[in-house]
């Protein structure tokens, strides 16, 4: 069992640093709403403005079209009239008043513009659908589709990473109480679990546990402190940002072992999540080992014990798939939290998060998740639809696809919450298993 | 060693569903293409007078500056315009800067097309053709992994079923240890050394120790493959017996232990002439009903060993088949991940479905519409539908696991029903 409590992070006090926490890092993405128009303007006077502006597009590429007989003249100008239009709807949109009938206005403005197109006579119909092209299909680096593509991309970052974390997770727990003289399901177990809790500080204070075992300095997400926080399941919520915990690799007995050593807060609470997995699974009896298996009385109990281990083993998945699917990659990940730093910018740009989101710690499998919903949620979504021709039915079916969307990504998280309350009854039949093994 | 019967559950590839389909006239698509790359390069050449555009792109914008001033009122501009129009006001002045001091402006315009062309459009050959071929890659796997699960569920199914098995006694615990030490399952922290194997790792480092004992070998984390099969007669009777060459087949007989140890012990159902009397009957009739019912629960655990098998290197049509459409998806710029090796030895049931949720994924899927004459805005509705189908995807992974972990009940519950055999004389 020694080797197993040291696997388990025994050893870390002392270690434990006061990390600052940013209250607001990964917090749920939150949305521009798709109509909130703020009252600091006069909304009749804007829709006039702009109104005025459509028109004066439609002066000045009538101008040009005396100035330049070209279709790249045109395309030039158009290009930055349109840029100057963009960048107002992006200025619009930030300071949130940007209303999408107001989209629909600069949507008509674009139609307007290509009417006037087709009266300044130009005539060769496929040097038009060569600008058009250009003008509407051809992107530009800052294009709000191709920042779409790349948010989309994120999920696909975390795909092998979170069954990774779920099985390091796992293994750590099937391993335990597995050597010669423990005791899993006794007074060592007993013993152990108090020693635990408390060099992980995971006491309360109102049971009457020591000040040592008591954490009153490691702040979570909204305040929450880490008392009891490996007794409830709200650890795997998703409410508090989780980092895979940094290891380091010991030799016992010939057997390598994953000692944790939690570097920051986020580390302290994963591992927070592992001991609730670990509680949930609660005590089971060691198994005979090595040559006591060798007996007629020890096969049968092993032979047991296998088919027990293996149905904990199912029922544990569902805990560790919900703290992988929480957990971040560490500081030692650098290539999926650069890769996922890239894709998490191109949502800050497309404004589907704030900009001061932490981009650069690592996304879990869920906040990748959610990034790229809240992304079809965004305004500026529907602002760049609508200036890209969509019709306003279009972009009402394209919300309802948007819901359909989040809707799924729900019943798939709904899905694995359920699936660890479903467990709780596994492990409880599993408790008949046990004794099997015992008798 | 869990053995399967003969003729369960052939392991051949599936015809694909759809065969290769002629989307496009290549010939008419590369005519247009060109067609319309000479017409740009016209354009670009009938330009005639740089200068006289950017005097009008100047004009506009000092219009524009003027116009804004007027309308929106000095002192009453909302900060976002002010500070718009002083972003605007650098941004014109530093392009028209630019613009004037090259003096090739026609070659510089030309070579930023042709480099927009180069990085967008066209590529060699056409997406859609390429997108239809990889999303071929579902059906190649429906049918095989759909064989395995049959495969493993037939070896489980089998088991203590011979006139003096006994899968509930000495027999399975004996089987049990000496099964594990042949495949080098043991843990090192609890089984002697000869039933240890260090030498074999898996995906991520992991070794065989406990990969029975473990749901993990299953979900995803370790690639799997179906094993080579030696036939063997035992009683008269043939069998298929694993003969794994390799990790991924070592971890494969792990995986189907794994599902072998979740169903645990059960009694053996009366055998040959003991079935004809009374109670023997009514014992084999009991058995039967446990039977359909295992086989039913232990089905999400075949399906999950399943979805993560590949095929081995006898199902060389299938392999040949998946390599082909994974070209296609390295050609549709599809990123494929290392562990999938290329796909120069198969893909598993879940390789090839994320393979075929990325295309949507790719940057290039959305280019490809784009010159296929899609508009922005209908890109932005794919975009969510690619989602959608992402999330669903997803769903149905995690679902599948689900299935697994809530099954053990059932396996408990059934414990009942095996002893209810027992009493009427099943051993």
């Amino acid at each position: 069992m020694k080797k197993n409590t040291k696997n388990l992070g025994l050893g870390l006090t002392g270690k434990i640093c006061a990390g600052l926490f940013a209250l607001f890092l990964l917090s749920a993405v939150p949305t521009t709403p798709a109509f909130a128009a703020v009252s600091v303007y006069d909304a009749t006077r804007l829709a006039l403005i702009k109104q005025k502006w459509a028109e004066k597009k439609i002066d000045w590429l009538k101008t040009l079209s005396l100035l330049s007989k070209t279709i790249k003249g045109v395309t030039s100008v158009l290009e930055v009239v349109d840029e100057f239009m963009d960048l107002l709807n992006d200025a619009l949109m930030t300071s949130g008043m940007l209303h999408l009938l107001e989209g629909e206005m600069l949507m008509k403005t674009k139609l307007a513009i290509a009417e006037a197109k087709d009266v300044e006579g130009v005539q060769n119909v496929l040097l038009r659908r060569a600008l058009e092209t250009r003008m509407e299909y051809v992107k530009p680096p800052t294009q709000h589709l191709c920042k779409s593509v790349l948010v989309q991309q994120l999920a696909m970052t975390t795909e092998e990473f979170e069954e990774a974390v779920a099985c390091f997770a796992s293994s750590a727990i099937e391993d335990m109480f597995r050597s010669s003289g423990d005791d899993g399901s006794g007074p060592q177990y007993a013993a152990d679990q108090w020693k635990n809790r408390c060099k992980m500080k995971f006491g309360n204070p109102i049971d009457g546990y020591e000040s040592d075992c008591v954490d009153n300095s490691t702040k979570g997400m909204d305040g929450r402190k880490l008392t009891d926080a490996d007794l409830t399941a709200s650890i795997l919520d998703g409410g508090q940002i989780l980092e895979v915990v940094k290891t380091s690799s010991k030799t016992e007995g010939g057997v390598a072992y994953e000692v944790m050593d939690p570097q920051n807060t986020e580390q302290k609470f994963w591992v927070a999540g592992l001991f609730y997995c670990i509680n949930l699974a609660g005590p089971r009896p060691s198994p005979p080992v090595k040559e006591k298996i060798l007996t007629p009385e020890g096969l049968v109990k092993r032979a047991q014990w296998n088919h027990c281990a293996a149905m904990q083993s199912a029922a544990i998945k569902a805990c560790t798939n919900l703290l992988a699917y929480y957990s971040r990659p560490n500081s030692s990940n650098n290539t999926l939290r650069t890769a996922q730093e890239k894709l998490c910018t191109e949502a800050k740009n497309a404004n589907a998060i704030p900009k001061d989101f932490d981009c650069a710690s690592g996304l879990s499998a869920a906040k990748a998740l959610e990034i790229g919903n809240a992304l079809f949620s965004s305004e500026q979504y529907y602002v760049a639809a609508g200036l890209s021709g969509q019709s306003h039915a279009d972009m009402m079916r394209m919300l309802a696809r948007a819901a359909a969307n989040r809707n799924a990504a729900a019943a798939m998280e709904a899905e694995r919450r359920g699936a660890l309350a479903e467990a709780t009854a596994g492990l409880d039949k599993i408790q008949e298993c046990w004794k099997n093994v015992e008798r | 060693m869990l053995a399967f019967l003969v003729g369960v559950g052939g392991l051949y590839a599936p015809a694909p569903a759809v065969a290769q389909v002629s989307v496009v006239d290549p010939a008419c698509n590369a005519a247009e293409e060109l067609g319309l790359a000479e017409d740009k390069l016209k354009w670009l050449e009938n330009i005639a007078s740089i200068g006289e555009i950017l005097d009008g792109v100047t004009s506009i914008y000092k219009t524009s500056k003027k116009w804004f001033e007027t309308l929106l009122g000095s002192e009453n501009l909302v900060a976002a315009l002010i500070s718009l129009s002083r972003e605007m006001e650098n941004k014109v002045d530093v392009q028209i800067a630019q613009a004037q001091s090259v003096t090739a402006v026609q070659n510089v315009l030309l070579e930023a097309d042709m480099k927009t062309a180069g990085k967008y459009v066209k590529p060699p050959t056409q997406h859609l053709c390429k997108s239809v071929l990889v999303s071929q890659l579902g059906s190649t796997t429906q049918e095989f992994k759909q064989n395995v699960a049959r495969l493993a569920a037939s070896a489980i199914e089998a088991m203590y079923r011979g006139a003096n098995a006994d899968g509930d006694g000495p027999q399975y615990a004996r089987d049990n240890y000496i099964d594990r030490c042949a495949a080098g399952l043991g843990s090192p922290q609890d089984y002697p050394a000869e039933c240890v194997d260090s030498s074999i790792t898996g995906t991520n480092g992991k070794k065989l120790a406990d990969a029975d004992l473990d749901m993990c070998t299953i979900s995803g984390n370790q690639i799997l493959e179906i094993p080579e099969f030696d036939v063997k007669e035992i009683n008269g009777q043939k069998y298929n017996v694993p003969n794994p060459q390799n990790a991924a087949q070592r971890f494969w007989v792990a995986g189907l232990y794994y599902c072998f140890n979740l169903a645990g012990p059960r009694p053996s159902p009366p055998y040959g002439d003991k079935m004809k009397t009374p109670e023997g009957m009514r014992a084999k009739a009991q058995w039967n009903v446990c039977a359909a019912r295992q086989s039913a629960i232990l089905k999400p655990c075949l399906e999950l060993l399943a979805e993560n098998t590949r095929p081995n290197s006898s199902m060389k049509s299938l392999i040949a088949f998946q390599k082909s459409r994974c070209t296609e998806a390295d050609n549709a710029k599809v990123s494929i991940p290392p562990s999938f090796e290329k796909c120069e030895k198969g893909l598993t049931p879940a390789q090839a479905s994320f393979l075929t949720e990325s295309l949507t994924k790719s940057s290039q899927y959305y280019v490809a519409q784009v010159m296929s004459g899609a508009s922005h805005g209908k890109l932005l509705e794919v975009n969510i539908e690619s989602s959608l189908s992402w999330n669903l995807w997803k769903e149905t992974k995690v679902k599948m696991q689900n299935k697994v972990i809530s099954s053990i009940q059932g396996i408990q519950e059934l414990q009942d029903c095996w002893k209810a055999a027992a009493r009427w004389g099943a051993r």
